[in-house]
């Protein structure tokens, strides 16, 4: 589903991410893994259209260079690191942008468009929210609306930068799951993590980052080992593997 | 109140405050007499004073508030701050420098249009500043340390030619031109003015959907399809010919646009998009008020427009800051 292929990114004329190769099929889930200032963030950029990159990039054999600004948009939805919303608008109307691409100019919105709104707020549990003010709910809750907003992008591929950072344990496995069910219905996820066992046990693959390359690519079981987090991360930590999957016991600094 | 109600409210009121500008003056002609002077021709004093007063005054009240309103609006949605307003991209400053040339230079009394094609002149050389620097990728806060730049040089160079004007009566002219007003303006200047303002604020209102993306930010504006160069593009050519022509005209009418988007956002939805119109209509309800007001205040010795949206938006604007200082501490 989305293919890149040799992406390099630069910002202010100093390489950042060095030749990364990745591909992620249709109804596959993967984690971004790295440490900070690996180029996760980066590479996620590049690769939803903000920052130019020398590569190629393609979604379902299509490359992005020759989509419209609109065709990008309805092919690959980011959502965003920083939870920004500038006015107080509510959060139906939050998650309704998502469906800007979808709408030509000067276009109502569309019962299709509420429908799909609609159900990413409930994937997200915020129906609720519908009309409260955006900047006036908790963090955790404007978390979800903004990863309803990108998911009533409906778009095949999603790249989401640490959708997980703020929320508490149950919605950060509903939102997983979340991703996983937009996977089943055939849709490409990319997301960064910090949460390891968290991105273990909920993708089908992680992808390991380092220095602004990739080290490590595979299913999290035979990818993550204690020598790749020493090398990676500078940690000693024991890995074992029970009935849920991978976990993960941080011990201490590698020089200590 | 519902929010859709909002942009109609307004447009009523606008349309009621238009009629008014035409009742309203220092001849003793009401709104009925001059209609059917100009529809009659029997009555040839109050039609004049209907044509080459009145109609023309209102109509740049009407097409000036608006451009100011609907304008504040947009800039306040593109960056993203209460505060910014259309004064704030260095256009209105270069539109004054512009005309305060014609005035210094003596062109002024060449001929009618010398001031307002002054103005436009300062104007477009704004603009052109404003493209070459956001040919890159400029950011919002380039365009508006650029506009900053663009005013102050502006107002230094205006204060240059009054430092330097040749006697005291060049200098009263070009100050009083400055403070801003509708008065004695005629069907030429509108003729020049409208076309323009009105191209402008359909450019204008065409951001409306990017505004209301750019509520997330930049970077999840641009992966909901908008382009933000050429959103900063359409918005600099708009607002300043929305703003320019009507400086251009009427000299510079401050805080309407900043005030009256504050207004009536919590009258909306407080979407970006929705706001524009309600302001546009708001910023003629405003300006058409004041420039009524002004006939009435000090009757023998009519005070400028410009001067009284200041005097009402200075405080206002103080008390903005102040709360907004309340709700960071």
């Amino acid at each position: 589903m989305l293919n890149a292929q040799s992406v390099t990114v630069s910002l202010s004329d100093r390489e950042i991410v060095h030749d990364v190769s990745l591909a992620i099929a249709a109804g596959e889930v993967v984690a971004l893994l790295g440490p900070n200032g690996a180029g996760k963030s980066t590479l996620m950029r590049a690769l939803a259209g903000i920052i130019p990159f020398a590569g190629t990039l393609s979604v379902d054999g299509r490359p992005t260079a020759t989509m419209r600004a609109g065709e990008r948009a309805r092919a690959i939805a980011y959502l965003p690191q920083d939870h920004v919303v500038h006015w107080p608008i509510s959060i139906a109307n939050l998650v309704l942008l998502g469906r800007l691409p979808h709408q030509r100019f000067g276009q109502a919105v569309s019962a299709a468009d509420r429908q799909a709104a609609l159900t990413a707020m409930r994937m997200m549990q915020i129906e609720g929210l519908a009309d409260r003010p955006a900047t006036e709910v908790s963090g955790g809750e404007l978390a979800r609306a903004l990863a309803a907003r990108a998911i009533a992008q409906d778009t095949p591929v999603i790249i989401a930068d640490e959708p997980a950072a703020g929320l508490d344990p149950a919605h950060q496995i509903r939102l997983m799951s979340a991703f996983r069910s937009l996977a089943a219905e055939g849709k490409a996820v990319l997301l960064s993590i910090h949460d390891i066992e968290l991105a273990a046990r909920w993708s089908d693959r992680v992808v390991m980052m380092s220095d602004g390359r990739i080290v490590a690519d595979g299913a999290p079981g035979e990818a993550i080992s204690a020598a790749l987090l020493a090398r990676v991360y500078g940690i000693k930590a024991r890995i074992g593997h029970d009935e849920c999957g991978l976990t993960l016991t941080p011990l201490g600094l590698s020089e200590d | 109140m519902n929010p859709r109600f909002a942009p109609i409210v307004l447009a009523l009121a606008t349309a009621a405050l238009f009629m008014a500008s035409l009742a309203f003056g220092a001849a003793p002609v009401g709104l009925a007499r001059g209609i059917a002077a100009l529809i009659t021709g029997d009555d040839p004093v109050a039609a004049v004073i209907m044509r080459e007063i009145r109609i023309p005054r209102a109509l740049l009240g009407l097409g000036i508030g608006f451009s100011l309103g609907l304008c504040g609006a947009a800039l306040q949605g593109f960056l993203r701050n209460p505060l910014a307003e259309p004064g704030l991209i260095g256009v209105s400053g270069a539109a004054s420098f512009g005309a305060v040339v014609v005035f210094y230079s003596g062109i002024a009394g060449a001929f009618a249009l010398a001031v307002p094609a002054g103005a436009l002149a300062g104007a477009a050389f704004a603009v052109l500043f404003l493209l070459a620097l956001s040919f890159g990728r400029a950011s919002p806060m380039t365009l508006i340390l650029a506009g900053v730049a663009v005013t102050s040089l502006s107002g230094a160079l205006t204060a240059l030619a009054l430092n330097l004007s040749p006697n005291p009566f060049a200098a009263y002219e070009v100050i009083f031109w400055l403070l801003g007003s509708l008065k004695d303006r005629s069907m030429t200047d509108v003729a020049v003015a409208l076309p323009l303002m009105a191209a402008g604020c359909v450019i204008v209102v065409l951001t409306g959907r990017a505004l209301d993306a750019l509520s997330l930010g930049e970077d999840a504006a641009s992966t909901l399809g908008i382009d933000l160069r050429r959103v900063s593009l359409l918005l600099v050519v708009g607002v300043a010919l929305a703003v320019g022509a009507g400086t251009a005209v009427s000299g510079a009418i401050g805080f309407v646009g900043l005030v009256v988007p504050h207004l009536l956002r919590p009258f909306t939805d407080r979407r970006p998009s929705t706001l524009l119109l309600a302001s546009g209509f708001g910023g003629a309800t405003l300006l058409l008020a004041a420039d009524i007001a002004v006939r009435f205040i000090v009757p023998d010795r009519e005070l400028n427009v410009g001067v009284v949206t200041a005097l009402i938006g200075a405080p206002f604007f103080l008390w903005l800051v102040i709360r907004s200082r309340r709700e960071l501490t």
